[in-house]
């Protein structure tokens, strides 16, 4: 059973989300701060953690900032609707999606199980991909540059793993939040660029300043043969 | 320059015109009558004592012996000794002097206080003038040339100080004026800007070191604005708070229904929930779903007018962002038969923050689609202002338009044409004119001729 660690500052909130989240078939254990929720991650092993932004003490933002110090584990981030900056600010820090509170436990369940469906290495793509000195491996999810490892979350794991399937070719923005997220792009949706915008970054700096992916304005993103 | 400005100066002006004259007229008469003498006796010392002396010999040795002394002076060049009798004819039958008769010499006897000129009453009983012709003049080009009499104009007013006079005055009468109408007019800009929602608008610094009314009307001025624009933040704030505090409740509501409707799809109480609470529960969810995406408006929308959020701008191509709204909206107008139609231009680039206007002009392309009668189109244009750099860009529909007096209220939040309950809650286009005024662009709506409402966005282009 997958572990998932909720951290949020409402207690109500939050046992009734562990309730519904728990009839889903899931393991949840809470914290209502993010200095618990940081301890309660370093004691054990979780799949995911599900994280509030707006919290006393650590807030969600700086909460993730410590994780993503020592783990690449996926991580959800519950935003303020309609502010954006906080949102942005959690996908570069490496949030691998956001959903906007208040939402339905539908919903961020559905985003819960996209996520770490994509999370785990899959049976059917266990084909490890090589392209010139690019390495992926997605029975362990890792990369490498000319033999050296590339730290990636699991959704830039995942963004990456799509283009590089399709390299030469241009993936739709739409295409990649299918199946790197597992779910449509919503309207004015920042998530795949923020994303890719990480990716490249990270591909450039260990291609030594080489832009290895393209973007295509309106298009997509493309990764160059 | 206001009229104010003007005011003051032609006040001033006049005022200071119309002393100088007087003044002027006042020296030019007192001059008038020294000059006349001047140039039709001599009164310089050697004259008057000449004068004093031909006197003396009149009263104690005659006439007889006054015409010996006029003849020996009269060989010798010097200014000559006239002694006229109060027939007009001089001692010597000489000819008068230019200038000199019977009248001009008792008029100079009757204003001189001088002893250029005597009048002696001689042994032969005959009154006589004695005084001394002028010296030869060296003629002044400009003022003494062509007199034609001593009441001449340029006599009576002294040129020059009038000129001058004119001038100092106009320079006081500009300053003053100046002095007035510059706080007044700082104030009204001030206004201006405040009414034009600009509550940073202050004057105090402008009117630094002043110390009158005015001043103090400046002052007041920036404590009223201050206040009002403390108001209004506070208004904003609350309602970003209410807005916020409504969603904490609102996650815990979302999250008991999706328990219940999780507990009865799982469990058996699924048989238990008849038919009328499942409705029910549905339309609990509906409306919190509704009040959700109200709260959400609300705090976009308050966060954007309390300027909270900095823009992330950058440099955007308007004709692509607007492509990609086109066909997303007519993906989704199809069913209602309803096509947005537009032909795009060149590349137009703006500084943007692009999520949000994307957003801007999204509302504002629904509004028209919602409001657009069936089968018909929504017409998206854009034009590029080389001059202003700027691009219009408009949107039209075919709907009904609306009342002329309610042109500018669409703007505002909750408001909804003929209360319009259906459509949507009334904050898209408030939200879509936030977001264009952050951007430094301008929004407003008209009626079309024929039919239908237009929206016109203006924004600053770059390059």
């Amino acid at each position: 059973m997958d572990r998932i660690l909720l951290i949020d500052d409402d207690i109500e909130l939050v046992e009734m989300l562990k309730e519904y989240i728990d009839l889903e078939g899931f393991s949840v254990d809470i914290a209502h701060d993010g200095a618990a929720g940081l301890k309660i991650l370093q004691a054990g092993h979780y799949d995911l953690a599900v994280l509030d932004v707006m919290m006393p003490l650590l807030n969600g933002v700086d909460t993730l900032r410590r994780i993503r110090q020592t783990s690449n584990m996926p991580v959800i981030m519950l935003t303020a609707k309609g502010d954006d900056a906080d949102r942005i600010v959690g996908l570069e820090l490496g949030a691998d999606d956001y959903v906007p509170k208040p939402c339905t436990p539908r919903e961020l369940v559905a985003r819960i199980r996209a996520i770490l469906r994509r999370a785990k290495p899959q049976v059917s793509h266990t084909k490890t991909l090589v392209l010139d000195e690019l390495t992926l491996m997605p029975e362990q999810r890792r990369v490498e540059w000319a033999g050296v490892p590339l730290v990636l979350t699991s959704t830039e794991f995942n963004l990456l793993e799509v283009l590089v399937e399709h390299a030469g070719n241009v993936v739709s923005k739409q295409t990649l939040s299918e199946l790197a997220l597992g779910r449509p792009m919503a309207k004015f949706d920042r998530n795949i660029d923020v994303h890719m915008s990480s990716v490249r970054q990270k591909l450039a700096t260990a291609a030594g300043g080489k832009q290895m992916i393209q973007t295509v304005y309106r298009q997509g993103y493309q990764y160059l043969k | 320059m206001g009229r104010l400005y003007w005011k003051f100066f032609l006040f001033f002006f006049f005022a200071q015109l119309t002393a100088v004259l007087v003044v002027s007229l006042a020296i030019g008469v007192v001059n008038d009558n020294r000059e006349r003498e001047r140039r039709l006796i001599d009164g310089a010392p050697g004259a008057k004592a000449m004068v004093l002396a031909a006197a003396d010999i009149l009263k104690t040795n005659g006439v007889s012996s006054l015409q010996s002394l006029l003849q020996t002076w009269s060989a010798e060049p010097v200014p000559q000794l006239y002694a006229v009798n109060d027939e007009g004819v001089d001692l010597l039958k000489r000819a008068l002097p230019k200038g000199i008769n019977k009248q001009s010499l008792a008029d100079l006897t009757a204003t001189t206080n001088s002893n250029a000129i005597q009048k002696i009453l001689a042994n032969d009983g005959h009154h006589y003038w004695i005084f001394v012709e002028p010296k030869p003049k060296r003629p002044h080009p400009k003022h003494f040339n062509g007199l034609k009499t001593p009441r001449d104009i340029r006599y009576l007013f002294p040129v020059m100080p009038l000129i001058v006079g004119v001038f100092v005055s106009l320079l006081f009468a500009a300053m003053l004026a100046w002095y007035f109408s510059k706080p007044i007019k700082q104030l009204r800009m001030a206004f201006e800007s405040a009414a034009n929602g600009n509550l940073t608008a202050r004057v105090g610094t402008l009117m630094l070191g002043r110390r009158d009314e005015l001043a103090d009307l400046g002052t007041a001025f920036d404590v009223m604005v201050s206040r009002i624009s403390q108001l209004i933040q506070g208004q904003t704030r609350l309602m970003h708070q209410v807005s916020h505090e409504l969603r904490s409740p609102l996650a815990r509501l979302q999250i008991a229904i999706g328990l219940i409707k999780q507990q009865s799809t799982q469990t058996s109480a699924a048989h238990q929930m008849n038919d009328k609470m499942r409705t029910s529960l549905n339309r609990i969810e509906t409306e919190s779903q509704r009040m959700d995406h109200l709260v959400g408006e609300l705090l976009t929308l308050s966060r954007l007018e309390s300027g909270m959020t900095a823009l992330q701008k950058e440099r955007v191509n308007l004709t692509e962002l607007l492509q990609e709204l086109v066909e997303d909206a007519n993906f989704e107008g199809l069913t209602q038969h309803i096509k947005v139609e537009y032909q795009p231009s060149d590349a137009i680039f703006v500084q943007v923050q692009a999520d949000l206007l994307q957003r801007a002009i999204d509302n504002i392309i629904r509004n028209a689609i919602k409001y657009s009668p069936i089968h018909t189109n929504v017409i998206l244009t854009t034009h590029v202002n080389v001059a202003n750099k700027s691009v219009t860009l408009t949107v039209s529909d075919a709907g009904k338009g609306i009342d002329e007096s309610e042109l500018d209220a669409v703007f505002k939040p909750f408001y909804r044409v003929n209360a319009d309950v259906k459509h949507g809650y009334g904050l898209g286009l408030a939200i879509a004119k936030q977001i264009i005024e952050a951007h430094a662009g301008t929004v407003s709506a008209k009626n079309l001729p024929n039919a239908g409402l237009q929206i016109t966005i203006e924004l600053p282009i770059i390059g």
